[in-house]
């Protein structure tokens, strides 16, 4: 079982080995970017799915894509999240009436990243503490 | 084995039914270039090739888990398409690139050329590739 607090802290250690000068100091701060200016949504999504692969020790591949919500009230910061465990070329995220392989959240709050890195430690077998917010 | 020809015949012919009139005059490589000119998400683009790679494999709708993005710089869109192809009944990745170097990181995704229609048919063959589908002028390469 994993706590929520371990989430957090490898979110925050997983962010300061992406962050390049000049970027945001935090995680939390790369999140304000992210919601308040609409920049950076790249690096949150990467932190996320880094962070995934660090706390599951699994061999991942994952595909990130920031989008732009037509509608910022019913569905704010949306990021689409695609995740393959590499030995068995398997896509995680798969499902859906139409099969799409991704998976969107909307990440604008550090409990919307805990939730989603929830949710796919959840796919690779592994519980943390709090349920998911879907 | 799947002509080039076919493919381009296909994609024309998936357009004009989608988004013309069906009447044959609308054309694919007009849409290619009426995305790259007015910066618009490219949404029939995008469809038609999805579509033709459906019509051409054989495979039925859904059996392919399809994710796609138009890759932008700070400005405008950059003319290649990054695509996510999944079977869907086995769930592999069939866009999967996996490195022999350590340093290198798997990848899933594929970013294609789509500025011409030369280009989005040989998109089409790459993925009909990745299907099993044989395809003129790729029979012996690996896939």
């Amino acid at each position: 079982m994993i706590t929520r607090e371990q989430v957090v802290e490898a979110l925050e250690r997983t962010f300061e080995g992406l962050s390049e000068a000049g970027k945001p100091l935090t995680f939390v701060e790369a999140l304000d970017h992210w919601t308040e200016r609409g920049c950076g949504g790249d690096c949150v999504a990467e932190t996320i799915m880094r962070t995934v692969a660090i706390l599951s020790g699994r061999e991942l591949a994952w595909y990130c894509n920031p989008m732009v919500s037509e509608d910022l009230d019913a569905y704010p910061y949306p990021i689409a999240f695609v995740l393959v465990d590499i030995p068995t070329q398997r896509c995680l995220t798969l499902g859906g009436v139409n099969n799409t392989p991704h998976v969107t959240f909307s990440i604008g709050t550090l409990d919307d990243a805990v939730a989603a890195v929830g949710y796919f430690l959840s796919l690779l077998g592994i519980a943390v503490e709090e349920e998911p917010l879907l | 084995m799947v002509t080039r020809e076919q493919i381009k015949k296909t994609l024309d012919e998936i357009y004009d039914a989608e988004y013309g009139d069906g009447d044959g005059e609308a054309k694919f490589a007009d849409g290619i270039a009426f995305w790259l000119q007015n910066g618009e998400y490219p949404f029939d683009v995008i469809e038609t090739i999805v579509d033709a790679v459906y019509g051409l494999s054989g495979r039925p709708r859904n059996a392919l888990g399809w994710h796609a993005e138009p890759l932008r710089d700070e400005w405008s869109y950059t003319g290649e398409i990054a695509f996510v192809l999944v079977d869907a009944e086995s769930g592999r990745c069939l866009t999967l690139q996996r490195s022999d170097r350590p340093e290198t990181e798997a990848c899933i995704s594929v970013a294609l050329p789509i500025t011409t229609e030369e280009e989005a048919v040989d998109a089409v063959a790459y993925f009909l590739r990745l299907l099993g589908v044989p395809v003129e002028g790729l029979e012996g390469a690996a896939s």
